[in-house]
């Protein structure tokens, strides 16, 4: 693949969010409730999804666009069943 | 005209890097949990939106870009639902709040920031 400006933006932004992503562990690590720790997980999310892409593009693998479709909705149910375990109290 | 695709691009992937970025310093610097969730919820959407879109343009074929738009609508619904599900959930377990904060009684809670029988105490 040949270098073009593209390719580099690419790159930075990649690194950009994994910049990102440490700097929502922040929140993540001392947020003061629960709800803080579900939003800074949520960020996080975001970001892996967009990272996951980004390699797959730069590698020419595009298998990878599957495992980020999954990651999507296991990422959403998971937050889900947290949230609804914080307010009730139990899952069923 | 590829440079100029290039650019257009670039642009696109660095307006949504910012987006990110600024939704991340809304994330730690703001000071209660709905201002975070409001700050993160918003900018998160549209930064995913703008670099999906950039990325949309760089694949190959089209079986790629049908898998990009499923990923970005199925990110344009979850996202909003998910910071619906936090802010109610941060209301019921009754939060703490900035003092000029003001809210309408949304759901009939009989014991705010307990369980629905009220003997558990389900803050952290």
């Amino acid at each position: 693949m040949e270098r073009t400006i593209v390719t580099f933006s690419l790159e930075a932004v990649f690194l950009g969010l994994v910049i990102l992503s440490f700097m929502s562990l922040y929140r993540i690590i001392w947020g003061p409730h629960a709800s803080d720790r579900i939003v800074g997980t949520n960020v996080v999310m975001t970001n892996v999804i967009l990272a996951i892409i980004i390699l797959a593009h730069l590698f020419h693998n595009y298998t990878y666009l599957d495992v980020a479709f999954v990651y999507t909705l296991s990422a959403f149910v998971g937050s889900l069943c947290v949230l609804k375990s914080l307010s009730k109290g139990r899952l069923s | 005209m590829k440079l100029l695709m290039e650019l257009v691009v670039c642009f696109l992937l660095w307006s949504g890097m910012f987006f990110l970025f600024v939704g991340t310093l809304g994330l730690i610097r703001l000071p209660d949990i709905y201002t975070r969730m409001h700050a993160t919820s918003k900018c998160d959407t549209l930064g995913t939106g703008l670099i999906l879109l950039a990325l949309m343009t760089q694949v190959g074929g089209y079986n790629e870009v049908v898998k990009l738009v499923m990923i970005g609508a199925f990110i344009w619904t979850i996202n909003p639902l998910v910071t619906h599900a936090i802010g109610s959930t941060a209301y019921i377990r009754g939060e703490d709040h900035t003092a000029e904060t003001f809210f309408k009684d949304c759901y009939d809670l009989p014991y705010p920031g307990k369980d629905v029988t009220g003997k558990e105490d389900i803050r952290a």
